[in-house]
């Protein structure tokens, strides 16, 4: 923040590190405090301890399906796509999780899928944040006709159902798992841009962007170093939380042949290409089916504590 | 009042226009020729062939122009027809649509009850351990995908417990048990996420109620905490609970092409799901159209009841 030049006010409200984002909003903990203070509610720390701990869980559980997808490959036992056992086999030493009903290692198919889901979320995530983000950051900055149109953008998105949209765009451009990422990208774009607006707007009343109108800072310059870096708690908030619903996105499109195609792994096409025999081998669709659930789990716990930790304002709503 | 009702059918216009230009524009996403695609054009086919069905369906036209016809169409309740039955959509659409609707208003009432009785308790004995459990188990429903439930309930109920008829659909007015038979387990596995936010939502708009002046002046003249929370708290914590679940439920509508799959229900979910397979492309479009443009209209008219229901904005506005 140094660099910013002495004697400008602006860089001033900037300084705080991300280490302490509660002096981001300097005013608003303190209007609840009071509002607390008045209302006789017990002392929620073994909420906050509850909610540490869920979020430490959340934590742990990305961070093991992260590892899970960056070694999973390297370390599966077997070839995922190829016939190594008997059909039906149940969970044994030599097949930990068992062999699905043509005879494939449904471990190392697990590990294969993580990747598969890791990817997915993280090119649909990267896409819909930088465009949604952008779009909200105009939009919330320069209001007037532009954010309106960009809300009525929004709004029309919003009106498909998400899974359904998806659908809609892979059938159109094309199954494969590019299509499924841009499909999913498109789909929570408008999510992020929301979220980036409602911030922005909030930032934009603030006196360092005054300041920083008035010595004349450009446009992209104000967005870029004044507003985008105060708005970034919930940002991250989202990212988690997008991440969670485009995994989840992910297994409903492999569930249904879409995106990574068969017999290349993934687990909701795991689950769905091991229905039909669920009475002979409940195992192959019910581990990947709880891999999905887990890791969406994972980062809902995470996104929910970081919003705990990150935005004092939304504390007082749990 | 007048004023906000009219207003918000102006903007039901351009968001409408908006969903139709993005819903034509999935054809135009199709890669490669379109006559080829959607016709099935074969080798024999001469190329003059081909130009006069790319004439005949207008694509030699301009893009406004062929969006606008097609508009035209869509307006008089034409989608064009299945590639692979030659049926109209519409038609298909108008057998389906209250298999759907059913399957959908169910698991609104699976989820509902729970989901305001927990959420109303959890917001009044905050912190208790009831309402920890409760923010666990919001998590939890808002992360396990429907189909999964649907997978663990079919293997617990149908297989394990063998309880109920695993599969197929008996009409209503057929026979009512039989219906409702089928249907519960479909409906239980789409209810648990709409269940979760639901219980979110109830939870916080009670805290909401809670924390207002009025409750407090309710407990100040002496009234007993029961009466506070029926004659109080939940009359004006319910206008924004049921705005949510209005929207949400509407939501839903879309979201059952898996559970319609895996329990054979012949609504739209399972008639997008046959035309994924055979690139029945009029179908997609004609179920994305009308699934998107009820979303609309639905929160149109829940948000409108709000207005009329809450005095608040009936004067604000």
């Amino acid at each position: 923040m140094g660099n910013r030049g002495e004697g400008v006010p602006a860089s001033l409200p900037l300084a705080p590190p991300a280490t302490s984002p509660a002096a981001r909003v300097p005013a608003a903990p303190r209007l609840l405090d009071v509002a607390s203070a008045r209302r006789p509610t017990r002392p929620s720390i073994w909420r906050a301890i509850l909610r540490q701990r869920l979020a430490l869980t959340g934590a742990c559980i990305v961070l093991f399906f992260v590892v899970l997808a960056a070694v999973g490959p390297f370390v599966a036992p077997n070839d995922p796509t190829s016939l190594v056992g008997v059909p039906l086999q149940g969970p044994n030493a030599e097949y930990w999780l068992g062999t699905d009903e043509i005879g494939r290692d449904v471990f190392s198919r697990l590990l294969h899928g993580a990747r598969v889901s890791f990817q997915v979320g993280l090119v649909a995530v990267g896409i819909a944040g930088t465009v949604g983000t952008a779009l909200g950051l105009v939009a919330g900055y320069r209001g007037g006709w532009v954010d309106n149109v960009l809300i009525l953008l929004m709004d029309i998105i919003f009106a498909f159902p998400a899974v359904l949209l998806a659908i809609a765009i892979i059938t159109f451009r094309g199954n494969n798992l590019l299509n499924a990422m841009i499909a999913i990208a498109v789909v929570f774009t408008p999510a992020f841009m929301r979220i980036v607006r409602g911030a922005t707007l909030s930032v934009r009343q603030t006196q360092y962007i005054e300041a920083a109108v008035s010595i004349g800072t450009p446009l992209p310059r104000i967005l870029a170093r004044h507003v985008f870096p105060n708005i970034t708690a919930p940002l991250i908030v989202q990212v988690s939380l997008v991440f969670a619903f485009a995994v989840l996105a992910e297994a409903a499109l492999a569930y249904l042949g879409l995106g990574n195609k068969p017999p290349a792994p993934s687990w909701g096409s795991m689950v769905s290409g091991s229905y039909g025999s669920l009475r002979l081998a409940p195992w192959a669709s019910v581990i990947p089916g709880a891999a999905i659930g887990l890791t969406v789990l994972g980062f809902n716990l995470l996104g929910d504590g970081l919003r705990d930790a990150l935005d004092p304002r939304l504390r007082s709503a749990h | 009042m007048l004023t906000f009702i009219l207003r918000r059918l102006a903007l039901l216009v351009p968001v409408l226009l908006g969903v139709s230009i993005l819903t034509f524009a999935l054809v135009k996403q199709i890669p490669g020729d379109p006559v080829s695609q959607m016709i099935g054009v074969d080798q024999r086919t001469t190329p003059e062939q081909v130009a006069a069905i790319r004439r005949s369906y207008g694509l030699d036209q301009p893009l406004p122009i062929q969006y606008v016809r097609w508009l035209g169409h869509v307006a008089q309740g034409d989608l064009g027809q299945s590639i692979r039955s030659r049926r109209p959509v519409t038609d298909e659409l108008r057998l389906r649509l209250p298999v759907t609707v059913e399957l959908t208003l169910l698991a609104a009432l699976f989820a509902t009850v729970p989901a305001l009785v927990v959420g109303t308790l959890a917001a009044v004995r905050r912190n208790s351990a009831l309402d920890y459990g409760a923010t666990i188990a919001t998590l939890i429903g808002i992360s396990l995908p429907n189909f999964f439930l649907a997978t663990l309930l079919v293997l617990l109920f149908s297989l394990r417990l063998e309880w109920l008829p695993p599969l197929g659909y008996v009409e209503f007015t057929r026979d009512p048990i039989q219906n409702l038979q089928r249907m519960v387990l479909p409906a239980l596995s789409l209810s648990l996420p709409l269940a979760a936010v639901l219980m979110r939502n109830t939870r916080s708009a009670v805290l909401e109620v809670l924390s207002q002046e009025y409750v407090r002046v309710a407990r100040a003249k002496g009234l007993e905490g029961r009466s506070v929370l029926w004659r109080h708290v939940l009359p004006n914590a319910a206008l924004p609970i049921a705005t949510v679940a209005g929207i949400q439920v509407a939501a839903l509508l879309g979201g059952t092409v898996i559970i319609e799959q895996i329990f054979s229900l012949p609504g739209i979910g399972r008639y997008i799901f046959d035309a994924i397979a055979n690139r029945d492309y009029p179908v997609v479009q004609g179920v994305t159209l009308v699934v998107a443009a009820i979303f609309v209209l639905v929160t149109l008219v829940v948000d409108i009841l709000y207005a009329v229901l809450d005095p608040r904005l009936r004067t604000a506005r």
